[in-house]
This record gives structure tokens, C-alpha cells and sequence, in this order.
């Protein structure tokens, strides 16, 4: 659609869109232009000039012709002056040199004038061998300095316990200023002074408040930021490279683990690469140290005889097969019930349930340990689109209008909101952010419009954003039974004026948002774990349905509706058929014909009526209906509602196995404990938010005495008399791409970082649009609401276990509104108890006036604070109250 | 010495010091407000208004711009450092700031700036320990024709050699 025009870049001529700079396109052309303070995520800015190109345009002689020269060839009149190509965008006809006397020259005047103050610090500099400023002074640069005069220098600082300063060796390029302040939004760091003296650092020295991220550093061109963690560790010659997909959340980020022997020393971005580029939030760059933890399980252990002890793979294999077929044989499979797995690779996954349902018989299976209600296996996807093309991160952050309903990305999915920061800075992203909170992205300084809905009334706010959508009409361009579905619905909702008595937020404000929303061209909607594990799930992801449909964010070719999961591999756990009601690929097991497939595959002719969610097989076990569990990679102890009901499950179950890491609090009470391998140890296949099929590489071979997931499901099902043989990963999705709706045609080889997302060429689902109601919620709520939700530092029972994420984080603490906390006598620093039906927690409090009075938030995640002790939410959430216990220590 | 003691001092007992403000330097920042078509773009005179209050500019005094301007405090920062006209710590009585840029600077501004720095015992960016004198290289003060100039406090000296200064330093109580 958009012009392409023709450039010739030292004698290559090529045919790029028009706008494009001249570094891009010499990019295309496969001439290198050296580049310092350019980056792909940021507007041009011209700082360092190293990119200087010789510009030239044909000569016009009379009538405005091109001029030719005796060969024939046209004249060109060249720039009496280099250009920065960064910042030059390229015309039809140009010509670029770079390697001609005076492109040279410039450049190597350039070059010298940064090394003028430049240290001679490469011996002791952690950037040596990776520094961009090295390379191109070797490329580029003079063998000697004519600097006379002595160079000017500055102390170096820490900022904080990640970044390390030292400003000698900046280059001014401004590439960690502006990052921060495009990308993360945090504007933490800044130039200091003017001219030779102008540094980098934060304000008024102090250290960074900030996401901790180190894309700063990362974005360096030079060691002038360097990490911390990762000082003097090694010589990046040393290391080697594999590209693995980080495992805190569903954005899926391309890790690049530097390994040394087995160890792993530091995690990077890696430009151009993945569909994070450089980008790591500060999990995906220090979270990793977990595989190393001295902690780790290094034997399966058996429970025999009381307590738990090391165990032979071989021998713990055949005890929990015996166990499991004596279970099966007494009371039946749907004795048995399966747990987890949205933290292990798509092959794993497809393997658990495989397991369960095709050897064992059973279909009680949940990957989603942690919600509080039954919500059908295909909700998510119908709500997404089912398999219609769905956006891009990418599109993502070219939409005119995003909505946020009810997770903080922060927490969530940090990468996505990166990508609505950079939208929001670069392509005129609106944002509405629906949260309780006032979250990072609600801020008034990305301009956006925050939607502080009382908590408790999110279903009705989606429902009322809903009927306000519906008050211009059906969208075009819906299928007829749609439309037809959503004039019906309208009737049904009423007036956004109902929603706004419920929600706090005024008519107007809710008509606002609707319509900004209808009318945007390029639109999404973002939900994740705050509604899927929301008592009312079910409803509510009706409800989102409905708006999508309602809003034009779902057309009949196209979804713009994005589910952020709350594990990074969430996505292939429902694709996997880790659900009770599914198949992989969302198959109806009531559906005799797909059903076929599996059934020749898996070589029985199954049972596969709907098994139980996971709250449900957690009630079944504490009643005694359900006798064993298998539970994997899956803190569910401190994570499933309601805490004194799941000891009495794991109590009551004769056998519960557990595949982990590490003895759990879960693990401590199983029979059977498997050690299993980390991420960085195995290979496979995880499905991130976008739908995109990415493939992680094996960076280290498993700690000794710990297997892969994968390879535990195989040898208990060969334990149990089946005859699988899978040699690899590989083999496994093999099996899968044959079998399962929307994966068909995909093969191993593409699955690369960035590799494909996967859509359906017939949508997997028929649209539903149905009213959504929840039984009323007991009105008898009184007490405050608690609040939880993500945080940045800590995500998952893996993330604690290492030193930086959890020294980042903190001690959990309990924030209240300081109104809140004044009415309950409560100050900054004291411990309070949280006391809710079913028992309490007790930690330090902190004011915030983020929270909204009449609620108290702790973030998950925490190791020493389950909030499950709270008792199992209900209606529309948990009640607690709150009382001081103890007054704050003074001058801690 | 005791110029550094009693500016770690100052600095500390800013961080935990509430800012006051009087009310007519707070119409002067309100006014300022008004002044452009976006609130950042009155950065400077709200700067400059709070430090003619207050003398210098300290954190929290930053911190209170950034909120007035809906800037990132960083900024505000990077801005009140990147001008010389702005004081990041207490000054003393008389603020001697020497023009270092090019006009002065051929004119004999690093001569000057020796010869105070000697008579006085104190170096770029300090104070006597009586409070009586600061010193400063500053950039341009716009009157390259007068180089080399000295600016104290906001009179502008000019045409200006040693024994100029000494004259000038002895009226200065
Ligand atoms: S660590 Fe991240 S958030 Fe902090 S200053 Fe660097 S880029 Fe900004
Ligand atoms: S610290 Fe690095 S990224 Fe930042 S301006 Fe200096 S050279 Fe550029
Ligand atoms: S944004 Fe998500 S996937 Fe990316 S590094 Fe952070 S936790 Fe990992
Ligand atoms: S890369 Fe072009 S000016 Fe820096
Ligand atoms: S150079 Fe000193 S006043 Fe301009």
C-alpha cells in the first residue's frame, strides 16, 4: 500500500518503502552503517553521528531530466556535507556511500572526537568483547590519540542493586534515558550537566526507584552501564549462548542464558531477536538463579514408612504405577485427578493429559490450580476469537485503543506493558485501564483513562460497558446471528446508567470508554487472572465475549482480544486440553467424529466425558471422593483457595505425587516426589499471549538426579502398560500437530523464537452471546475488600529462590489507603493481622493511595504470607478485616 | 571542609523537611502556570521562582517543581543542573560566578577564576566557611563585549582583572 522507492547504498540498489531511514535500508542491503544511539524502539534522535553517510541525488539538467555522465550513468550531485543516516529518510533515486574518502574520513573524526574521554578501561570493562564501541573503534577508528590534554573523569556510582555507573566510558548516546522513558515509563534516568560534563544518572544521584529492569544496561552501546549481579563473573567469550523462552509470564520473551560449564552466569535480550528484541523485564534477566539453587531436589524421594526419603528414579517410577493402577482398580480413575501444568512445555502438557485420560482413564484434569470456580475449557478461546487471527504484540502496540480489564501487567506481564507504554508514547495508544488500583498503567502520565470500578462490581462493569457499546447499534460487519444475539442482549443489559450506581463510575464515563473503544480502527482487549480466577469467571469471561463482540474487537476475520495467562505456557495448558472438559485443540469429547482421532491415536476407546475443575477435584478430595493426586510444578498448597480445605484433601488422598523443583510446602506432603528439571534444562514448545509457538532451547544438561516432565510422564505410563517411545520433544509434537485443530501444519523446524502463531482456518468455536449474570453475590459482605494481584519482583514459587528477585521485593506487606488506615488506626509500619473466614496472615503494613479505602492489597507470590489462610473467596470476592496488632519499631 | 559538613547537613535535613513555601512565591509559580500552553513548559520560572525563595533549589524543592510541571522528577533534575544559573546547593552571601565561555575565556576568565580560587581558599562550586563567599564557573552571561565578566549574586562586573576583583572583593561584605 505504501510508495516504495529505489536507493542505492555503495553500488547496491534496492527497493524499500518510502520512510524509511537510510540505516534501515542500508541494513537491507546488507551495507553496515555503524550505530550508537539509534535503536529500533526508539524515534530518531541524530546524538552520535558514527552513522555518517555521504547523500547524493541525481543531477537534473534542463526540463528537470537527469543529468547522465559519459558512461551513460546518471550524475550525482552529492551533499556538500555528510548525513546522520539515522535520522535521513530515503528518496527515490538516492544514493548513499559509505565507503567513499569523505563518508571515511567523517566517520573516523567521529570516532575520535568519542574517544576523547574514553578510558582506556577494556582490560576491566564487563562490556570487553561485546562493546559496540570497541568493534567500531576497531573498524573504524584512528591507531592513536591525538588527545593532549588530560580526559575527564567521573566517580562511579551504584545506582541501586542493579545498575553500576561508570560515566567515564558514556558516549552520551541517550539510548538508556529515552529507553526508560519510552518503554518502561519510568523516566528514571537523565543527563546530568551540559556538554563534556554531561552524566547520566538519576535524580539527585539517588538510586533508581524504579522496575529494575536493566534494559538500560542492556541498551548500552558501551560499559557505561553495567549490571551488578553480573560484575567481574566471566568474559562473554567464555559463555555460551542459548536462547531459551523466559518462564515468569505468558509474554514470552527470548532469553539468551550465558552458560559456563553448568552454570548460568546472566540472561539478555537479544536485538532483532524474539518478540521481546531486547527487552527483559527484571525476572527474565535475574530470575534465572533458581536453576542453581543448592535447594534443588537431586532424587525422586518416597514416602514409605512415614516419612519422605531418596528414592531411585526406576523404583519410584514402579511405586507410584502400582499405586495408581491399585487406585484405578479399587475405586475407579475418576478416583485419580491431575494438577497443573501450565508451567511445563506444550509436549509435557500434551503428554499429562495423555496420561491421565488415554492410559489412565480419568479426564479430571485442571492445569488451573488456582481458580476458584469452574469455568469451561473453551470459554478463553471463544472469548479471544477461537482461532480467528488474532493480534500481534506488535499490533498491540500500534492500536489506537487498548483496554485493560482487571490485571495489573505490571505483575501480569510486564513485556505487554512495556508495549503499551511504547504505543501510548509512539503511536498515540489510548489506554482505559478498569482496576480497582490506581496500577502503574492507570497513571496519569500516560494520559489514558482509569477506570476505578468498586471492587466486587467488575462483571457488572464489563456487562455496562457492554450495553453502552450496544447504544450505537450492532457493528457492521458481525455475522447475522451475531447481531441478531446482540440486539437481544441489549435489550437484556439496560442502561450503562444501572452500571454505574454498581460501579462507581459515571454514565458518562463508561459511554466514554465504550466509545472510544467502538470507534478505534486498531483495538484490544486485555484480560487475564484477575477474572479467569475470579469467583465469577464463568461469567465474566461471557461477559468479555460479549464486549468483544459488542465493541468490533471480534469481527468474523479477525480477534483483538488478548488473554494475558497467568503462567508464561497458560495458553498450551487450555490449547493442551489441560482443562476437564477439552481435548487438546479444544475438542468437545462429546463430539463422537473429533473425538476419533485421539481415540485411534491414543488406542482406547475412552471415557472422556467431562471430568472435575480443579476446585472441584479439591473439593472431591477433602470429601474423600477423589483418592490420589498428581500435581505438577504446582506450589498448590499456598496457591489454591482456601487453605484448610486443601490440607484436608492432601490429607485424605491416599496417593499424592508431586513433580517439583524443590520439597514444596505441596511436595512435603505427597508420597511420591519426582525431581524435575528447570527450564533451562530440557527443550521445548511454549504458546505465549500472542498464540505464538516458540521453541526453548536446552542451555545446561539436568541437575544430576532430576528429569524432565516429560520424560517422568513417559516412563509412569510405561509403568502402567503403555507402549509410548517418544525419543524427543520433537516426537511428542508430532503427535500433537497431527491431532489437534489449529496446530495442523505446524512442524518442529519453524518453531523458533518468534515462530508462528497459531490460528484456525475455521474458527475452533461458534460465537456465544449470552447474558452474563453470577448469582447474586451474598450482599452480606461487610469488612474490607481484599485485594490481591501480581508484582513485579516475584512471580511463582521458582522466583523466590534466588538472591536478586526476592531482595528486590521485599517483605510482603499489607497497603491500605491512608484514610483506610486512619479509620482503622493504623500507621506505616505497624503489623496487622488480615483475618477472613477461614483464618489470617499477619504482616507490616504500608500506606498507598493507590488502594482504594475500604480494601487492603497484598500482591501474591510471597513466600511468607499464603493469603489462602484467608478462606476461599466468594460472591464476588473475599471479605476480611484488618486490626492493627503491634505498633511500627521507630526509625526501622 | 566545613563547606562539605554543612552541606551534607543541608542536604540531609532537606530530605526530611517538608517544603514551605511562602504564598506569594506560590502565585508567582501559579502565574507562571498560566503563562504556556503546557504546564512543563514552566519549568524554568517555577525553578527560578523557587530558588529565589529559597537560595538554592533543594531535592524536595525539585520535587515540588516536577509535580507543579508534571515532569519526571529525573528531568527536572537534568534540567536544574544543565544551567548554571541554578543553585543545586546553598550559596553564600555573595555568589561570584565567572564566565568560562569563549569570549571571557580568551579574555583571561581561567586567570580570574585561579586568582579567586587562591585568595579565597575555596574551589568551583564552594563556600567560604564564614558564608561570606561562593564561587562558580558559569557559561555565557551575554556580555562577551565586557569579557571577561564576574557575575555576583546579579550584578554583572566587567572588563575585569586581578586587581579589579581584589577592589571588587573588598566592598563585598
Ligand atoms: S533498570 Fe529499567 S526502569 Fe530502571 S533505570 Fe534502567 S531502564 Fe529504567
Ligand atoms: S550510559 Fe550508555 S546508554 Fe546511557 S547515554 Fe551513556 S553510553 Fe548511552
Ligand atoms: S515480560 Fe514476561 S516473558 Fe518477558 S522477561 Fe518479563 S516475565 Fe519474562
Ligand atoms: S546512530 Fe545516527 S547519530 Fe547516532
Ligand atoms: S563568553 Fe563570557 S559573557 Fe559570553
Amino acid at each position: 500500500m505504501s510508495a516504495t522507492v529505489k536507493v542505492t547504498v555503495d553500488g547496491r540498489t534496492i527497493e524499500v518503502p518510502a520512510g524509511t531511514l537510510i540505516t534501515d535500508a542500508a541494513r537491507e542491503a546488507e551495507v553496515h552503517v555503524p550505530i550508537f544511539c539509534a535503536h529500533s524502539k526508539l524515534p530518531p534522535l541524530g546524538a552520535c553521528r558514527i552513522c555518517v553517510v555521504e547523500v547524493g541525488m541525481p543531477k537534473l539538467g534542463p526540463g528537470r531530466l537527469p543529468v547522465t555522465g559519459a558512461d551513460g550513468a546518471p550524475e550525482i550531485a552529492w551533499l556538500p556535507k555528510v548525513q546522520t543516516g539515522c535520522t535521513t529518510t530515503v528518496a527515490d533515486g538516492m544514493h548513499v556511500r559509505t565507503d567513499s574518502a569523505v563518508a571515511v574520513k567523517a566517520r573516523k573524526g567521529v570516532m575520535e572526537f568519542l574517544l576523547v574521554n574514553h578510558p582506556l578501561d577494556c582490560p576491566v570493562c564487563d562490556e570487553g568483547g561485546e562493546c559496540q564501541l570497541q568493534d567500531l573503534a576497531f573498524a573504524f577508528g584512528a591507531d592513536f590519540s591525538r588527545m593532549a590534554d588530560a580526559k575527564r573523569t567521573f566517580v562511579s556510582e551504584d545506582l541501586g542493586p542493579i545498575v553500576k555507573k561508570e560515566a567515564n566510558r558514556c558516549i552520551v548516546c541517550m539510548r538508556c534515558v529515552r529507553y526508560c522513558d519510552e518503554m518502561m515509563g519510568d523516566d528514571a534516568l537523565t543527563a546530568h550537566q551540559r556538554g563534556v560534563l554531561t552524566e547520566i544518572s538519576s535524580f539527585n544521584r539517588q538510586p533508581l526507584e524504579c522496575e529494575q529492569c536493566g534494559n538500560c544496561i542492556e541498551v548500552c552501546p558501551v560499559g557505561a552501564l553495567t549490571a551488578l549481579p553480573y560484575r567481574f563473573k566471566a568474559r562473554p567469550w567464555d559463555l555460551r549462548q542459548h536462547i531459551t523462552v523466559c518462564p515468569y509470564c505468558p509474554a514470552g520473551c527470548s532469553v539468551r542464558l550465558g552458560v559456563r560449564g553448568m552454570e548460568i552466569l546472566r540472561a539478555r535480550g537479544t536485538e532483532f531477536r524474539g518478540v521481546n528484541q531486547e527487552y527483559l523485564c527484571v525476572r527474565g534477566r535475574f530470575g534465572y538463579e533458581f536453576v542453581s539453587s543448592p535447594d534443588r531436589l537431586s532424587s525422586p524421594l518416597l514416602r514409605l514408612g512415614g516419612s519422605l526419603a531418596p528414592a531411585g528414579f526406576d523404583e519410584a517410577v514402579t511405586y507410584a504405577a502400582a499405586r495408581l493402577r491399585d487406585i484405578a482398580a479399587a475405586h475407579g480413575p475418576q478416583a485419580i485427578a491431575f494438577l497443573g501444568g501450565d508451567k511445563l512445555n506444550l509436549e509435557e502438557q500434551y503428554l499429562f493429559q495423555k496420561l491421565a485420560r488415554g492410559v489412565l482413564g480419568t479426564s479430571n484434569v485442571d492445569a488451573r490450580t488456582r481458580a476458584t470456580a469452574r469455568l469451561p475449557g473453551d470459554a478463553i478461546l471463544r472469548a479471544t476469537g477461537a482461532g480467528r487471527p488474532s493480534l500481534t504484540l506488535d499490533q498491540l502496540s500500534r492500536a489506537g485503543e487498548a483496554l485493560v480489564l482487571g490485571d495489573d501487567l505490571q505483575g501480569e506481564a510486564p513485556y505487554v506493558q512495556s508495549l503499551l507504554i511504547l504505543g501510548q508514547h509512539q503511536n498515540g495508544l489510548h489506554l482505559t485501564v478498569a482496576h480497582p488500583r490506581r496500577v502503574k498503567l492507570a497513571r496519569s502520565k500516560f494520559g489514558g483513562e482509569w477506570l476505578a470500578l468498586k471492587p466486587g462490581s467488575e462483571l457488572t462493569l464489563v456487562n455496562a460497558l457492554t450495553a453502552a457499546s450496544l447504544e450505537a447499534g450492532v457493528p457492521a460487519g458481525v455475522p447475522a446471528e451475531v447481531g441478531a444475539a446482540l440486539a437481544s442482549l441489549a435489550s437484556a443489559l439496560g442502561s450503562p446508567e444501572a452500571g454505574a450506581r454498581e460501579t462507581g463510575i459515571s454514565a458518562d464515563d463508561l459511554r466514554r470508554a465504550a466509545k472510544r473503544l467502538c470507534a478505534a480502527d486498531q483495538k484490544a482487549i486485555v484480560f487475564g487472572r484477575a477474572y479467569t480466577e475470579h469467583p465469577q469467571a464463568a461469567a465474566l469471561v461471557q461477559a468479555i465475549e460479549n464486549l468483544g463482540w459488542a465493541s468490533g474487537a471480534l469481527t468474523a476475520k479477525r480477534a483483538s482480544v488478548m488473554f494475558v495467562g497467568p503462567q508464561h505456557d497458560s495458553q498450551g495448558a487450555l490449547d493442551m486440553g489441560l482443562t476437564p472438559d477439552r481435548l487438546p485443540g479444544y475438542v468437545d469429547p462429546a463430539d463422537a467424529a473429533a473425538r476419533r482421532p485421539f481415540e485411534q491415536q491414543w488406542g482406547a476407546a475412552l471415557d472422556l466425558s467431562p471430568g472435575l475443575s480443579a476446585p472441584e477435584i479439591l473439593e472431591a478430595a477433602a470429601e474423600g471422593r477423589v483418592k490420589a493426586l498428581w500435581i505438577v510444578a504446582d506450589e498448590w498448597v499456598k496457591s489454591a483457595p482456601d487453605r484448610a480445605r486443601i490440607e484436608r484433601a492432601l490429607e485424605r488422598c491416599e496417593l499424592v505425587i508431586v513433580n517439583d523443583l524443590f520439597l514444596t510446602a505441596t511436595a512435603k506432603r505427597a508420597h511420591v516426589v519426582f525431581a524435575a528439571a528447570s527450564f533451562a534444562e530440557k527443550e521445548g514448545v511454549a504458546v505465549n499471549c500472542e498464540r505464538r509457538l516458540q521453541r526453548s532451547a536446552r542451555a545446561i544438561s539436568p541437575r544430576r538426579g532430576a528429569r524432565p516432565d516429560g520424560e517422568i510422564f513417559q516412563a509412569v505410563a510405561r509403568g502402567l502398560g503403555a507402549t509410548w517411545s517418544y525419543r524427543t520433544p520433537e516426537d511428542v509434537f508430532r503427535e500433537i500437530a497431527r491431532l489437534t485443530p489449529g496446530y495442523q501444519g505446524l512442524s518442529w523446524a519453524q518453531l523458533l523464537p518468534l515462530g508462528p502463531q497459531w490460528t484456525s482456518p475455521a474458527p475452533l468455536a461458534g460465537p456465544r452471546i449470552a447474558p452474563a449474570i453470577a448469582p447474586a453475590a451474598a450482599e452480606a459482605g461487610d469488612g474490607l475488600w481484599m485485594l490481591s494481584g501480581g508484582t513485579l519482583f516475584l512471580q511463582g514459587s521458582l522466583s523466590y529462590r534466588g538472591a536478586q528477585l526476592p531482595k528486590l521485593a521485599g517483605e510482603a506487606r499489607a497497603r491500605l489507603h491512608p484514610d483506610q488506615a486512619q479509620r482503622l488506626g493504623i500507621g506505616d509500619g505497624d503489623t496487622v493481622e488480615i483475618a477472613g473466614s477461614g483464618g489470617s496472615v499477619t504482616l507490616a503494613a504500608t500506606l498507598d493511595d493507590a488502594v482504594p479505602a475500604g480494601s487492603v492489597f497484598v500482591p501474591y507470590a510471597f513466600r511468607e504470607c499464603d493469603l489462602n489462610r484467608l478462606g476461599a473467596p466468594a460472591g464476588a470476592g473475599l471479605r476480611v478485616r484488618v486490626r492493627k496488632t503491634a505498633a511500627a519499631l521507630v526509625g526501622a | 571542609m566545613s563547606a562539605t559538613r554543612s552541606l551534607v547537613a543541608a542536604l540531609s535535613s532537606d530530605l526530611l523537611q517538608p517544603l514551605r513555601i511562602s504564598d506569594a512565591t506560590r502565585a508567582e509559580i501559579e502565574k507562571s502556570l498560566t503563562r504556556y500552553p503546557n504546564r512543563r513548559s514552566a519549568v524554568m520560572p517555577v525553578l527560578w521562582a523557587l530558588q529565589l525563595e529559597i537560595g538554592w533549589l533543594p531535592p524536595a524543592a525539585l520535587r515540588y517543581a516536577a509535580s507543579v510541571v508534571e515532569l519526571p522528577e529525573s528531568e527536572v533534575f537534568g534540567i536544574a543542573t544543565f544551567y548554571t544559573m541554578f543553585n543545586l546547593r546553598p550559596v553564600g552571601r555573595h555568589h561570584l560566578q565567572v564566565c568560562m565561555t569563549l569570549s571571557c575565556s580568551l579574555m583571561g576568565a581561567d586567570r580570574l577564576f585561579r586568582h579567586l580560587e587562591k585568595k579565597l581558599g575555596i574551589g568551583h562550586g564552594e563556600t567560604t566557611p564564614d558564608g561570606r563567599f561562593s564561587l562558580r564557573r558559569v557559561e555565557c552571561l551575554a556580555a562577551c563585549g565586557g569579557a571577561p565578566c564576574l557575575q555576583v549574586n546579579f550584578d554583572y562586573h566587567e572588563n575585569l582583572d586581578e586587581a579589579k576583583v581584589d577592589r571588587l572583593l573588598e566592598t563585598l561584605e
